[in-house]
């Protein structure tokens, strides 16, 4: 036997493109269901732990996903904000209320402004400096920071809001002040600040020099003893520091300041129950537990992951049979060698030995490649995690 | 079994193609121990399948095949394998290399795929010693598909050789070698009957050769009538 699996490696290197073609195809057919096995595993384990740590989302009446979307995950919707006061209202039964604000990126990194809430909630923490208190500050997430190559001390300045504007709010610099420690969760990968620096951010407040010292006809469109009113033409400031922070105001109601989304958590199921119906029948807004969204969304998943799952066994079939074939076309191909091997005196069953031999050394390689890959698929899968 | 000759066939006939094939009659043969005959005839009048029933490759269906003392009527198809690769020696007409293995790994078969055999330090020694004595040295580290034609006749020339076998059994041995490096491979062939006692039956088309050999069987049709 030992002289049937030295032939069978010999005869294995002496076609090292094929071999390695065939172990390949053997690897890729167990890699792909191994794969997305564990992916779909991590990716419902995921998504089940964030939303069981969310268990009430509020925000504006659109779709069920995109809100659940937009809060969990913080991914980009065209929804309308809720007003501030809502989360005031929400507070009003002794709930945990957690507001969130996610409509400028940073480098296409999601800059999301909340307060100190959040991150006692989520149990996030500064590996690095600290966590964002002043306007300006920021503190950015593990794999965000890694990404964009930056550290406690760096700047970073938000992408414009829409480059084809003229008249929209500048991009504004901020100063990090803290890298978050890594989580396995999108806050990972998101960059966060105040609520204010938020609102600062998308033009909802800004600063500039006192109104009072604007003498031009281009900058001054109206003036009273007590109010000086400034054209857009004024430029704002574009980086806080400690001489203009005090300049920075907004012109709105606060109460009507924009919020993407309210995290709502109460002590007992009840009081996020009644929460729930109290909040979701208010006009325009929309109440939920993201965890049945989630449910409804895996179950879709499922479904897919079941289709999926037809296809690699197809897949793996018609690589079985391939392999088949080409051992049985070899064997055709080499009946010279396999008369020879009879000839000479070997045992009858060499040649199928011989065979099944090289094939299972092939299967046994693409296996320990298929394992191998389904590894990196594995890791990979848990950045694609916090990608999605 | 010293006494026995080495190869001794009467009367063997052997149906070949299935029932609708035809049935062939073999020439009574008897080859001493340490003695060499050479087998002539044109294509087709049975040299080949006169080797291969001495070998046992071919079953016989009457008569009496005796090889090396033993009657292969008597003998399992498993028996016959593991018999044939320890004591016969063959030298297949297309050579019979395999692509994979280098010219020492082809030398070296017998021991790799006869059950119960392995090459060891000794039978290594005995390759490279066969490959010099036919100047195919050169060539033991190449495969099949980097030696010439006459190369690849004398590696499977050494491989049957390397197991000492009492019989060897040549079917055309010398055909596309030139006249020096037929003369290098009959002369190795040879010092095995002289040196060990082996026999050794050879065919060939050639009567030069086969007047070179010793006793000669002749095939061609005129000769067998």
């Amino acid at each position: 036997m030992r002289g049937v699996l030295w032939l069978a490696w010999r005869a294995l290197c002496a076609r090292p493109l094929v071999s390695a073609i065939l172990a390949l195809c053997v690897g890729v057919s167990v890699a792909l269901p191994l794969t997305s096995s564990s992916l779909l595993e991590k990716f419902d384990a995921a998504l089940r732990a964030r939303a069981e740590s969310t268990p009430i989302v509020v925000g504006p009446d659109v779709s069920r996903f995109d809100l659940v979307f937009a809060t969990l995950y913080f991914r980009e919707a065209e929804m309308e904000p809720v007003p501030k006061s809502l989360a005031d209202d929400a507070s009003r039964d002794g709930l945990l209320v957690i507001p969130l604000r996610t409509h400028s990126t940073v480098r296409s990194k999601p800059l999301v402004g909340t307060d100190d809430g959040y991150y006692e909630h989520r149990l996030i923490s500064a590996a690095q400096g600290e966590l964002p208190f002043f306007l300006g500050d920021a503190s950015v997430g593990a794999s965000a920071a890694r990404a964009m190559r930056v550290g406690v001390g760096d700047t970073i300045v938000t992408d414009p809001p829409d480059g084809l504007n003229l008249a929209a709010s500048s991009p504004i610099e901020l100063r990090i002040v803290g890298v978050l420690a890594p989580t396995g969760t999108p806050d990972d990968d998101a960059v966060f600040t105040t609520l204010p620096t938020a609102w600062l951010a998308e033009g909802v407040l800004h600063g500039h020099d006192d109104a009072r010292s604007f003498e031009g006809e281009e900058d001054v469109i109206g003036r009273t003893d007590e109010y000086t009113a400034l054209s857009g033409a004024v430029r704002t400031f574009r980086r806080i520091d400690e001489d203009n922070r005090a300049s920075f105001h907004f012109h709105a109601n606060p109460d009507e300041l924009p919020l993407t989304a309210l995290i709502v958590v109460g002590d007992t199921p009840k009081d996020e129950t009644i929460a729930l119906a109290r909040l979701d029948a208010l006009r325009g807004i929309r109440a939920l537990r993201s965890g049945e969204v989630v449910d409804e969304l895996l179950l879709t998943v499922l479904r897919i992951k079941s289709a999926f799952d037809t296809i690699a066994l197809l897949f793996i079939v018609t690589t079985g049979a391939l392999l088949v074939l080409i051992f049985w076309l070899t064997a055709r191909l080499r009946a010279a060698e396999t008369r020879t091997i009879r000839d000479i005196g070997a045992a009858r069953w060499t040649p199928f030995l011989l065979f099944a031999s090289e094939g299972g050394m092939i299967l046994f390689a693409g296996g320990v490649l298929g394992v191998g890959l389904a590894l990196l698929g594995v890791a990979l899968a848990e950045r694609l995690l916090i990608w999605l | 079994m010293s006494s026995s000759p080495a190869l001794e066939i009467t009367g063997a006939r052997v149906r070949l193609g299935g029932s609708e094939g035809f049935e062939l009659a073999s020439p009574d043969v008897v080859l001493d121990q340490a003695s060499a005959m050479a087998c002539v005839g044109p294509s087709g009048s049975g040299k080949t399948t006169l080797v291969r029933l001495a070998s046992g490759l071919l079953r016989h269906d009457s008569g009496t095949v005796r090889t090396l003392g033993v009657d292969l009527a008597q003998m399992g198809d498993q028996q016959i394998r593991s018999w044939r690769v320890r004591h016969i020696g063959l030298v297949f007409q297309d050579f019979a290399l395999l692509a994979h293995l280098s010219g020492l790994e082809n030398i070296l078969l017998p021991f790799i795929i006869g059950p119960g055999m392995r090459a060891e330090r000794e039978q290594r020694q005995r390759a490279h010693e066969l490959a010099s004595s036919v100047e195919v040295s050169h060539t033991l580290t190449r495969r099949p598909h980097r030696m010439s034609h006459g190369e690849r006749q004398r590696i499977a020339i050494c491989r049957s050789l390397v197991t000492r076998p009492g019989l060897l059994l040549c079917d055309e041995p010398t055909a596309s070698l030139d006249a020096h490096r037929a003369d290098l491979v009959l002369a190795a062939i040879d010092r095995e009957r002289t040196e060990r006692g082996a026999s050794i039956l050879i065919t060939t088309h050639d009567h030069a050769v086969a007047q070179r050999i010793g006793s000669v069987i002749d095939l061609s049709p005129v000769a067998a009538s």
